[in-house]
């Protein structure tokens, strides 16, 4: 501030630095978000190494166990690699005034957007089906006992009329009951194997008053009729071999933090690429709408970023 | 704004690296994993889970790269980038590392908890498998004529 800015007319002073700010807002929100899903990442890495057998060898649950789909996820990468690629064009174009092209580039940026979270539920519902679920899992063998006998149980829960729509409903359900209560008794005095779990549920399975019921409500018996028609081995590596899978339950917590997290933010993305969409198709775009787009883009790309990492983590690396 | 106009082929360029590289750690997927403690067999080629695990997070740190210089602009951005940046890459790399020490190294891994217990009799039970393999085929293919 010297005499003479008082005097001349000299350009008004610019405080700050010499970046709008709104980028600069978009870029602090940019540092909270990496330390953010860092946090998530890094923790990550720290509980899958620290999940080992007692020699002390690497246990963490395969691709195969846990129903991971890694073409989807290569495919969601491209989606979203294009996404960020369509994002920078469109900021370009608008810069430029090229409103059309740049607004026909939003709507594509938005259907990736959209198509990303189509292939990302695709995934969940494949989990959902298998119960691949935080907490859900069994994770040993007493557990997978408890569960197919507690499953049993909620079978015996359902209506009458679920059984039977003549009249017989009650006592059927009465029946199944009183098998459900002779299981819990056995398990109680630990006198259930796997195996005798295993033929107890296919026996109830065969009933033909609740068989069907069963056969839908009790996860081991999916298993093991997918793993005897697939022919394999209780001990290979394949996603029906055995009922329980160690450490499941912290790689589906792990794996539904991250991915949530992350299809939360392309959910907000949406929000965000709303509004240009919304005002190219009603009022046209103009060149103050390039600062917005440029914004909007850093957020997208970041988004992108976390993907990047998220997909080799989670589908691809084996450590 | 002027300088977009010399962006445009920069940014073609990005894009088509950052598909080669996607394909690159896809295809880092499908190569050859070499067992733990057995040689491959000659002329065969097979990495271990580590190896590829760095040559898949290398990919990842090169695409990210690119986006950021890129896609973010920052290549052209002025010096508050390193600024803003700094603390916020030191904190995240600082979090893992501080908690490797009580989670990631164990210590008392020969009090074995439950869940250790089941992950290493799979363990077992598939070096066993692996051994009557051969024994397995055998006799499907008698069952089978």
């Amino acid at each position: 501030m010297s005499h003479s800015s008082h005097t001349d007319a000299a350009p008004p002073l610019k405080m700050g630095l010499k970046l709008p700010n709104s980028k600069l807002c978009m870029w602090l929100f940019l540092g909270t978000e990496i330390m953010f899903f860092t946090a998530l990442i890094g923790t990550y890495i720290v509980l899958r190494l620290s999940s080992i057998d007692v020699e002390g060898n690497r246990a963490w649950p395969t691709n195969e166990v846990t129903h991971i789909v890694t073409w989807a996820g290569a495919l969601n990468t491209f989606v979203l690699i294009f996404s960020s690629f369509l994002v920078v064009k469109s900021h370009e174009q608008v810069a430029r005034g090229e409103f059309r092209k740049g607004l026909l580039n939003l709507l594509s940026v938005f259907v990736c957007a959209l198509l990303f979270l189509g292939i990302k539920g695709y995934e969940y519902s494949g989990k959902i089906n298998h119960d691949i679920l935080p907490g859900r899992i069994p994770e040993t063998r007493q557990q997978a006992i408890k569960k197919a006998i507690d499953e049993i149980g909620a079978v015996a829960t359902l209506d009458a009329v679920e059984f039977s729509t003549d009249g017989r409903g009650s006592d059927i359900k009465t029946a199944l009951k009183a098998e459900h209560e002779k299981l819990e008794t056995l398990l109680r005095q630990e006198k259930l194997t796997i195996e005798e779990t295993e033929r107890r549920v296919l026996d109830l399975a065969e009933d033909e008053r609740f068989g069907e019921q069963i056969k839908s409500g009790v996860q081991m018996y999916f298993v093991y009729t997918v793993r005897e028609q697939e022919k394999v081995d209780t001990n290979s590596d394949h996603p029906h071999s055995q009922y329980h899978i160690p450490y499941g339950n912290l790689f589906a917590s792990c794996y539904f933090t991250m991915t949530g997290f992350h299809a939360i933010h392309v959910i907000v993305g949406l929000i965000i690429f709303f509004f240009p969409i919304k005002k190219g198709l009603l009022k046209g775009l103009d060149e103050a709408d390039a600062q917005y787009i440029e914004n909007a883009g850093l957020y997208w790309h970041f988004v992108d970023l976390v993907w990047i990492f998220l997909f080799p983590l989670i589908y691809i690396v084996q450590f | 704004m002027a300088d977009h106009k010399s962006h445009d082929k920069i940014y073609w360029l990005v894009f088509f690296a950052l598909l080669v590289f996607t394909a690159l750690s896809f295809g880092a997927d499908v190569l050859p994993i070499k067992e733990a403690g057995s040689e491959p067999e000659p002329g065969q080629m097979a990495f271990s889970t580590p190896v590829i695990a760095v040559i898949v997070l290398a990919i990842a740190v090169a695409k990210a790269t690119c986006v950021m210089l890129y896609f973010m602009h920052l290549k052209w951005e002025r010096g508050w980038k390193y600024v803003l940046l700094a603390p916020t890459t030191i904190l995240a790399i600082g979090f893992p590392i501080a908690l490797m020490p009580d989670i990631g190294f164990h210590y008392y891994h020969q009090v074995p908890t439950e869940t250790m217990i089941e992950a290493s009799a799979d363990h077992a039970d598939h070096a066993d498998h692996a051994d009557h393999a051969d024994h397995a085929d055998h006799s499907d293919h008698a069952d089978g004529d």
